[in-house]
């Protein structure tokens, strides 16, 4: 083949498809000490450690919840912390069947010469840091390159050095035993239309299979997690069969059938609103090959955070809150949406220009 | 879309897809005049206009064969040309729902600074062409590029100028109503053997979805021609299902989902080969979002030829030897062949001749 098979070959075919399974998707509770501090103020709650490890404790023992969930990808700090009684969080997530993930990049940095573009840093160290992590329990790793659209953007230097480096860290994970996510982001900040957000995320979907044979990555062992294809933050709202119809064609013409799951990321849409989007695709009359579920942060955190407001006397509530969404995403996974699961909490927009993970 | 949609785009894609129709392929009969003399030669005809006519006119009306057609490649000359009676070839396929092709490129020519490899001439006045192509009743079109795989081979260069040369040929054919057959070969020459084969293949293939999506065409409204992958000639043969396995997930490696059909070229394989490979390829339990089907030339006429032998006595005999092979292999698109057609003198033949150039 052209793909590198290693001695993790087996393991990370069977572990990719596992987060595929149809009904179930992964909790992106992977927030970096920065950004997971402004969730926190946004509900004056203090950014420290035991807010933190708080925070994902309601979330990994929501009664039920984890049903739902194939996977969570963690921050590195979480990856090492337990619940109030001392079970490590990895093992709650292994007893309940849903695999832990690891956020391995470092953040973006922007590329000289370019109008604001980015490239994503990591690589340091990146394949000693997965086999510290396989040995903590991780299973998968998430990179997410970030590419914008604009009058001469995304350019084909960023284009090139995004793709480029999203097959790096997919190689190098594999030869460490992480199924790598593969997230090409393509920004919803902008006027464009819903036709300039399918062309560029084809462009760039093109330019990432490339990048990714070239590297010799085994893409039974890999998922994607993109952007749905969406008109611009600035543009006027569609329905949400038109965003399933462009999304799922954009796929069709450039994932190839080999990947055994999609994992959308929900960008700045609503909890609703993602959800309903997600569930217009699955329900498509039209060949899918992969799966098609979610990889939400945001969309499956918001409402659950407000409920909670750092208060231990909100867990139960909040943590309503989250099965909630749990479940209402895995439906949507098997295009039985029914919609009404929404609190006025769940239809409020999470998109912040220009927002910095 | 990252695509452009010619004003054809719907028929395009409705041709494509008819094309890639279960239970149905296409017979590439497009054989320049150059090279259909080698086969008229190989049973004592004479390489003149009429015996070419003639053949053809054995294959298109063969009874009972073309139900099991979707799709007909032709050669310029043969566009033009009538039965007996006077009908246009275009009409007699058109009247039982075969959609006729043409061949548009102009044979190979070797790269310079590397040993033996080649790009694929014709791009010059292309439009033009399949224009007047079109409006003779055309409907796709069919562009070989070749590549060959050795110790350094294929290199980046021929990988890259064959990839950018289907590319363009693709882009042009759509903006003139032609449904282009993208066809990558890699030929089966050589002692590799079929990991080396697939490794080769899928980069080939990934390097021309690339190429085709920089070339915004329209993968819909396209379909591949590749070869299966298999050992090299000179390496022992294996399984029909292990040539199965490997062509598959090459291609689940490499082809989106938003191509129609793939119809496999036949190269060096004999008819029986090439049917059991097809049929054990549809067999698979596993993804297959695009039809697999077959676009066989040598691999469809070998029996009917030495059947025919350029004898008028012999037609019935020789369209009897085409229905055979054409039934076979449609079974073969819905992998249910059991391998028991009345195979023709020659159906076992292996067809390969070293270096082959059409």
């Amino acid at each position: 083949m052209s793909a590198f098979v290693g001695k993790y070959a087996e393991e990370l075919i069977k572990n990719a498809k596992y987060i595929a399974t149809p009904g179930k998707g992964i909790l992106a509770a992977d927030e970096s000490t920065g950004t997971i501090g402004k969730r926190l103020s946004s509900i004056s709650v203090e950014n420290i450690e035991s807010n933190r490890q708080a925070l994902r404790e309601l979330l990994f023992t929501s009664p039920n919840a984890l049903s739902y969930l194939s996977g969570v990808i963690l921050f590195e700090e979480t990856l090492y912390q337990k619940t109030s009684d001392g079970k490590p969080f990895v093992e709650v997530l292994e007893e309940n069947n849903v695999i832990p993930g690891i956020k391995v990049d470092k953040g973006t940095v922007e590329i000289a010469g370019t109008n604001g573009e980015t490239t994503t840093q990591g690589f340091d160290s990146l394949g000693a840091r997965c086999q510290q992590y396989y040995k903590a329990g991780a299973r998968f790793a998430k990179w997410r390159a970030v590419l914008k659209i604009g009058p001469n953007e995304p350019s084909e230097l960023s284009i090139q050095q995004n793709a480029q480096g999203l097959a790096r860290y997919a190689i190098i994970c594999q030869e460490n035993g992480l199924v790598p996510i593969v997230e090409p982001e393509v920004l919803t900040d902008g006027p464009h239309d819903i036709q300039k957000c399918a062309a560029v995320t084809e462009t760039v979907l093109a330019a990432v299979y490339k990048a990714l044979n070239e590297q010799h990555v085994l893409l039974e062992g890999t998922l994607l997690k993109p952007n749905m294809v969406t008109p611009g933050s600035d543009s006027p709202k569609v329905a949400a069969e038109v965003i399933a119809q462009y999304t799922v064609t954009a796929l069709r013409r450039t994932v190839p059938p080999a990947v055994p799951g999609i994992v959308f990321l929900s960008g700045g849409q609503s909890e609703e609103e993602a959800t309903l989007n997600l569930d217009a695709m699955n329900k498509l009359e039209v060949l899918k090959p992969w799966t098609l579920s979610f990889s939400f942060g945001r969309a499956l955190q918001q409402s659950t955070l407000k409920t909670w407001a750092g208060k231990k006397e909100n867990v139960p509530k909040a943590q309503e809150a989250f099965l909630s969404r749990c479940k209402a995403n895995s439906e949507a996974t098997l295009g039985k949406y029914g919609g009404g699961s929404a609190g006025g909490l769940a239809s409020e927009s999470l998109f912040v220009k220009g927002y910095k993970y | 879309m990252s695509c452009f949609l010619s004003k054809y785009a719907d028929e395009l894609a409705k041709n494509a897809a008819y094309i890639g129709t279960p239970g149905k392929g296409i017979l590439a009969a497009d054989e320049s005049t150059g090279t259909i003399g080698k086969r008229l030669s190989s049973i004592n005809v004479e390489n003149v206009e009429e015996n070419r006519r003639a053949l053809r006119e054995l294959l298109f009306t063969a009874p009972g064969a073309l139900q099991y057609l979707s799709g007909v490649i032709l050669f310029e000359e043969t566009l033009y040309q009538k039965t007996a009676s006077g009908k246009p070839f275009v009409d007699v396929l058109k009247e039982v729902g075969v959609l006729p092709g043409i061949k548009v490129d102009k044979g190979t020519v070797e790269l310079n600074g590397t040993k033996g490899e080649t790009f694929t001439q014709g791009l010059d006045g292309l439009a033009q062409r399949c224009q007047k192509y079109y409006e003779a009743g055309a409907r796709f079109a069919k562009w070989r590029a070749v590549l060959k795989i050795g110790p350094n081979e294929p290199s980046e260069l021929a990988i890259q100028e064959n990839a950018n040369g289907l590319a363009m040929y693709a882009a042009i054919c759509q903006q003139c109503g032609l449904v282009p057959i993208v066809e990558p070969e890699i030929l089966v020459d050589g002692p590799h053997d079929i990991k080396k084969c697939a490794e080769v293949t899928e980069r080939v293939l990934a390097a021309c979805y690339k190429s085709l999506n920089d070339h915004h065409v329209m993968l819909e409204g396209t379909l591949l021609k590749p070869n299966m992958v298999t050992p090299g000639s000179d390496s022992p043969k294996v399984a029909p299902e292990v040539i199965a396995e490997y062509t598959v997930r090459a291609l689940q490696r490499t082809v989106p989902a938003a191509v129609p059909a793939i119809v496999f070229l036949s190269g060096g394989q004999s008819e029986e080969e090439a049917t059991l490979n097809l049929n054990a390829m549809n067999k698979l339990q596993t993804k297959k979002p695009w039809s697999l089907s077959f676009s066989f030339g040598r691999a469809l006429q070998q029996s009917t030829l030495k059947a025919w032998a350029g004898k008028e006595e012999n037609l019935k005999k020789a369209q009897d030897a085409l229905l055979v092979r054409c039934k076979s292999n449609s079974e073969a698109t819905l992998g249910t062949y059991k391998g028991d057609a009345k195979l023709g003198e020659g159906a076992a033949e292996s067809l390969h001749v070293k270096d082959y150039k059409y």
